[in-house]
């Protein structure tokens, strides 16, 4: 592209200007990635994830899959796994059972989660993560980290950090302007992950982070399900685990190094969260900070 | 004087391929402040930016096996600039999976932008950048208007300045993908100016300062309808 060229296109939207990385700030931020590749050396791509769901993975679901796919012959997009579309449908019946919590704007969404992390040089540490994201996403959120188990590090400790107003979460009123019609949802998650890299994946993606904090809105969270079950290469893992070791029924997305298992209760069919995040609580609270008494 | 061993001549390229940790300090010199600036255009926020950079060069840290040995294109540098920006976009496309992955370091990153941004403590400084910020979002207003595709496109190749090849590189597709996204792009904003032009008479079209109407502003904040759960 010539300079003219360049010109003429940059004159068609408003000049944005060049924002500037202060020199303090540019030199911090490289301090802090110099530590960083300095505690974790080795990290290289791991495949945690996959190896975990592939040693529960029930050979059966994979021959499904496959058959699945081989069925609609040379087509594109292979129909969703009908294993896991049942499943699906099952847990969005339960999940539309429950019932409705009225919210206020002042009030929070407050999510409990367990992971781990892995803080090279001083091992795994398992940490608690408690979350309480304001209704509106108006005012400032909190989160406060709780260290359950591995070594003291300097970079992983119990405290509290606050919240600012984040672009990349959806605040409880967005999540509930949207459609309930599994299908007009679907298409808005789809249409909304267009080019993210492997589509499917990114729309399951998409809708596992809105899973917790949808828990209060029964239509949407099965609409949720309804969605995920319309994505191709969703398959049923037999036996899951979350990270925290409940053990149930999961599903995930098939050949995907990095995609988590969502964990289900296999009785109640309660979402228990994933293999890399436990998901232990959500709730309604009057202040960020305060656990909500259910 | 150096020796004629192997590692004298390594290319930067072949030393961040060893994680050699002096190789990545080179590269953050060399590009983060070019990453912020592409960052805050398609974002439209400083703090989102400052993460994303630091996202970035740790997703660059982590994924260091998979750079080529050789660069895609000798004739268009190091090669290292459309690598980082191809990292970039992906992070800025799925910031929530890049901030999960590594939330415990950017957790550990002092005063982040994300967090001062509702602490009104900076009266003065603020001030000072609002116009910049006002700015900053009126063309992010703007630039979304184009499907997500156009608008990597058009931050990469018409702010960042990438040239065809190297944003074809960066994002993983043919370069006739990116000439006629761009293309397209240039369709759509056309069309948009002349029909404000038609709907305001006298009024220049300024280019997405007032997208003539509420449309892009209906929502409780800026983010548009069309992506209320961008991750």
């Amino acid at each position: 592209m010539n300079p003219t060229e360049r010109e003429e296109l940059a004159r068609l939207l408003p000049s944005p200007g060049e924002p500037v990385l202060s020199s303090d700030r540019q030199s911090l931020l490289r301090e802090q990635l110099m530590r960083e590749i300095a505690v974790h050396p080795n990290t290289v791509v791991r495949k945690s994830t996959w190896r975990r769901a592939a040693a529960f993975a029930v050979p059966l679901a994979t021959a499904a899959a496959v058959t699945a796919t081989l069925l609609v012959g040379g087509s594109d997009t292979p129909a969703p796994d009908q294993q896991a579309v049942d499943l699906l449908n099952r847990i969005a019946n339960v999940a539309a059972a429950r019932p409705t919590t009225p919210v206020r704007d002042d009030q929070y969404v407050y999510v409990s989660t367990q992971s781990t992390d892995d803080v090279d040089e001083y091992g795994v540490v398992t940490l608690r993560r408690d979350d309480w994201q304001p209704v509106d996403g108006g005012r400032s959120g909190l989160a406060r980290i709780k260290i359950l188990s591995g070594r003291d590090n300097p970079y992983l400790h119990d405290g509290d950090m606050k919240l600012g107003r984040d672009p990349n979460v959806t605040y409880f009123r967005e999540l509930e302007a949207l459609p309930t019609d599994p299908e007009a949802l679907y298409r808005k998650i789809w249409d909304g992950t267009e080019g993210e890299g492997a589509h499917e994946e990114a729309a399951l993606e998409e809708i596992g982070a809105m899973l917790p904090s949808a828990t209060p809105l029964p239509e949407l969270n099965a609409a949720l399900y309804r969605a995920a079950a319309k994505i191709p290469g969703v398959s049923v893992v037999r036996n899951a685990e979350d990270i925290a070791g409940r053990k149930g029924v999961g599903l995930t997305f098939k050949d995907r190094d990095e995609q988590a298992t969502w964990v289900f209760d296999r009785k109640s069919l309660k979402f228990l969260g994933t293999d890399e995040e436990a998901l232990l609580d959500v709730g309604i609270a009057d202040k960020a900070g305060a656990v909500p008494g259910n | 004087m150096r020796g004629q061993g192997p590692s004298v001549d390594l290319s930067l390229r072949a030393r961040i391929r060893a994680g050699d940790p002096e190789a990545f300090a080179e590269l953050f010199s060399a590009h983060a402040q070019a990453l912020y600036g592409h960052a805050a255009r398609l974002t439209g926020d400083r703090g989102a930016a400052e993460d994303a950079v630091s996202l970035t060069f740790l997703e660059a840290w982590r994924l260091r096996d998979r750079l080529r040995p050789e660069p895609p294109d000798p004739y268009d540098g190091d090669g290292l600039r459309p690598w980082l920006y191809g990292i970039a976009t992906n992070v800025l496309r799925n910031h929530r999976r890049a901030a999960r992955r590594h939330s415990a370091a950017l957790a550990r990153i002092p005063d982040r932008r994300t967090d001062l941004e509702t602490v009104p403590d900076f009266a003065d400084e603020v001030v000072g950048r609002l116009a910049d910020s006002e700015r900053l979002a009126a063309a992010r207003t703007a630039l979304r208007r184009l499907r997500r595709g156009e608008r990597e496109v058009f931050a990469l190749c018409v702010w960042s300045g990438l040239s065809y090849s190297a944003a074809a590189d960066a994002l993983g597709v043919p370069a006739s993908t990116v000439r006629s996204r761009l293309a397209r792009a240039r369709q759509r904003l056309r069309r948009l100016a002349e029909a404000e032009l038609r709907k305001s008479p006298g009024r220049p079209p300024a280019a997405g300062q007032e997208p003539g109407g509420r449309s892009e502003r209906s929502g409780r904040n800026r983010r548009s309808a069309d992506e209320p759960h961008r991750a």
